[in-house]
């Protein structure tokens, strides 16, 4: 496969386990994301969507089959390496932003860059590059619950970035935001295609946002149903 | 992650639940300052009884008559003819009240010569002339005597005659000279509040031969034991023989127990300062479950999440160590402060106190300093593993789907 590829499934499989029930949550997922597109991952609640996403991100590992991104086959990986996977070759974005309240923006952005071990000089540079892409700079040392909702998801996105890495995982990263702000995000995300050269795969809800992206997923009873090219 | 940025973080964390901090940083300080307070004040016994005892020097005996009958001249003859013998001091001794002045003094009838032995190898007169061999009633007076206890001002000066009452009977002397300060004696009286006259106008005047007590000087500190044992022997049941090594042997041990018993109460405090960090840091890892989750989702290694938990743990025993030590030498002055109101005013002068057990200067054990701030230490840390280790294995996607 080349390079052309960004992230390739193949024949993945996850099953949970409760006790004694099994549940799979996916069901033998083959998939290919092409490198510098936008991609959306649809689906009803429960079709494998967050798992997908967490799978793919190395947050998870796959029952079954095999998961290359980058070139690199992330089941193979062990902890450390896998942490060492999501630190440079991942940004995540959450739908409930995930920032720690008691740091400021400022520290916040910084932290992928802190756990990867840069100088302090280094990081600030790059932390305010970041925070200067989405206008940030003027809120940097406030803390993340003086902020508004829009404003804390772009904050998550910076440090999405922060790191420089090429693929961005968003799950439902709209979901708690108003139509203008969930805008500004899936314009900000088509931008960091368009202009900066990543790969997004993002799991929503809002069938509006699609007109977005250059490929939707649908999803259901743990299986890929369709892929749509636009 | 470099150690500086996880310190950092762990702090951060820590401070994100002051109150909750504070109260276990502060039963851990508990524990350290109860263990610096209380061995410093042992310590401080012990420094000062020590230094009373090397004024007596290492190779003394004292052999004190036990019945109603003294120890005779044929007794210290036969004392100093035993080999490892060097200086036989007999002396006598009644006590009684300073008329006028109302206070006790101890009356110690010596010769001379052998007075300068009795004090520690110095007459350190304050004023007048030295004692002499003399069949008449002259004294030399201790500070105490000369001076008020409360305002330290002098009431008896040399020249002036003192009358001391022993039972029914008064003794006249005219004091010859005044003794500077010593500090207290243990098994002597102390020099401050005694009155030193010639022996020889003592058995004239008391009509009773024989001696009350007698120091021994042994020639070498290792024989010691030996000339005490012959002593024993050679007297019998007539006499109490102790060495000043024995006792200083047997404070030794009483110290060192006392200070194991301290140890061990205080350990009960470390006991609930260890379940005090489980607690927080329990709580704290449960709390920050989604936390976790994301940092992990950033990259964070699970060695470095169990790092970030572990330093809470000991920050929370070292500024629990630090602030129990500087609590410790508050109370330990705190505590100074209260034995002499309790236990009444400290003696006047200048100089160590008189007695060593209500008034010494707490010193810092430097031992069981050590001890309480290691103790501080291990018990957080132990006590934040299993957290820790609870927080590095918790799965980044249960985490996050954690509400
Ligand atoms: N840890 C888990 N244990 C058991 N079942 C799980 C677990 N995580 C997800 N599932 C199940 O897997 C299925 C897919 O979940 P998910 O990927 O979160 O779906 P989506 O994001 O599309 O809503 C759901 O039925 C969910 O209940
Ligand atoms: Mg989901």
């Amino acid at each position: 496969m080349g390079d052309e590829f960004h992230v390739v499934l193949n024949d993945v499989w996850k099953v949970y386990r409760t006790g004694k029930v099994e549940w799979p949550a996916l069901r033998g997922v083959n998939l290919v994301i092409k490198r510098n597109t936008f991609t959306a991952v649809v689906g009803p609640s429960g079709s494998g969507k967050t798992t997908l996403l967490n799978i793919i991100g190395g947050l998870d590992k796959p029952t079954r089959g095999s998961v290359v991104v980058d070139g690199i086959d992330i089941t193979r990986l062990n902890g450390r390496k896998l942490a060492e996977y999501r630190n440079k070759y991942v940004g995540f974005v959450f739908q409930l932003y995930n920032l720690l309240s008691y740091l400021t923006v400022f520290e916040n952005v910084e932290l992928p860059l802190a756990i990867k071990g840069i100088n302090f000089r280094e990081r600030r540079e790059l932390v305010l590059k970041a925070l200067d892409v989405f206008g940030l700079r003027d809120l940097s040392s406030k803390r993340p619950l003086e902020l508004s909702g829009g404003e804390q998801q772009r904050v998550a996105i910076a440090r999405a970035l922060v790191n420089m890495p090429n693929l961005i995982l968003a799950d439902e990263p709209t979901g708690n935001l108003d139509s203008k702000n969930a805008q500004v995000v899936v314009e900000t995300f088509r931008k960091l295609v368009d202009e900066h050269g990543k790969t997004v795969v993002m799991v929503t809800h809002n069938v509006e946002l699609t007109k977005y992206v250059d490929v939707v997923i649908k999803m259901k009873d743990g299986n890929v149903v369709e892929v749509i090219n636009q | 992650m470099n150690i500086y940025d996880v310190v950092k973080l762990a702090w951060k964390q820590l401070t994100q639940r002051r109150l909750r901090t504070i109260l276990t940083i502060l039963a851990v300080a508990v524990g350290v300052m109860v263990i610096i307070a209380l061995s410093s004040h042992a310590r401080g016994i012990y420094v000062s009884f020590i230094a009373n005892f090397e004024r007596l020097g290492p190779t003394t005996i004292i052999v004190s008559s036990t019945g109603t009958r003294l120890l005779s001249d044929v007794d210290v003859y036969r004392v100093s003819e035993l080999p490892g013998v060097s200086i036989v001091i007999p002396m006598r001794t009644l006590s009684g009240n300073v008329e006028g002045l109302n206070v006790r003094a101890t009356v110690v009838g010596v010769r001379a010569s052998e007075l300068k032995e009795l004090l520690g190898g110095d007459v350190n007169l304050l004023k007048g002339n030295p004692l002499t061999d003399t069949p008449i009633p002259i004294a030399l007076i201790g500070y105490n005597i000369a001076h008020d206890q409360s305002s330290s001002s002098e009431v008896v000066d040399v020249g002036q005659t003192i009358a001391v009452r022993v039972g029914t009977r008064t003794y006249i002397f005219s004091v010859v000279g005044i003794l500077n300060y010593y500090g207290s004696s243990f098994l002597l009286s102390s020099p401050d509040d005694s009155i030193y006259i010639p022996l020889d106008y003592f058995r004239r005047v008391s009509g009773v031969q024989g001696y009350s007590v007698v120091i021994v000087k042994a020639s070498d500190v290792n024989v010691v034991s030996d000339v005490a044992d012959n002593i024993r022997m050679l007297l019998g049941a007539r006499a109490r023989v102790t060495t000043v090594q024995s006792v200083v042997n047997t404070f030794t041990n009483i110290l060192n127990q006392m200070n194991l018993l301290l140890v061990s109460i205080a350990s009960t405090s470390f006991i609930a300062a260890g379940l005090g960090t489980f607690n927080i840091m329990m709580v704290s890892v449960l709390e920050r479950v989604r936390e976790i989750g994301l940092l992990k989702a950033l990259g964070m290694s699970d060695t470095t999440v169990l790092l970030l938990y572990l330093i809470q743990g000991l920050l929370i025993g070292l500024i629990g160590g630090l602030s129990g030590f500087g609590l410790g030498i508050v109370l330990s002055q705190a505590l100074t402060h209260i034995f002499s109101l309790t236990i009444g005013p400290r003696s006047p002068g200048p100089g160590p106190q008189a007695n060593p057990f209500t008034s010494y200067t707490p010193v810092l054990d430097p031992q069981y300093t050590l001890i309480a701030v290691v103790l501080s230490l291990t018990t957080t840390a132990v006590a934040s593993i299993y957290p820790s280790w609870r927080a590095s294995k918790l799965s980044p996607v249960e985490a996050l789907r954690y509400e």
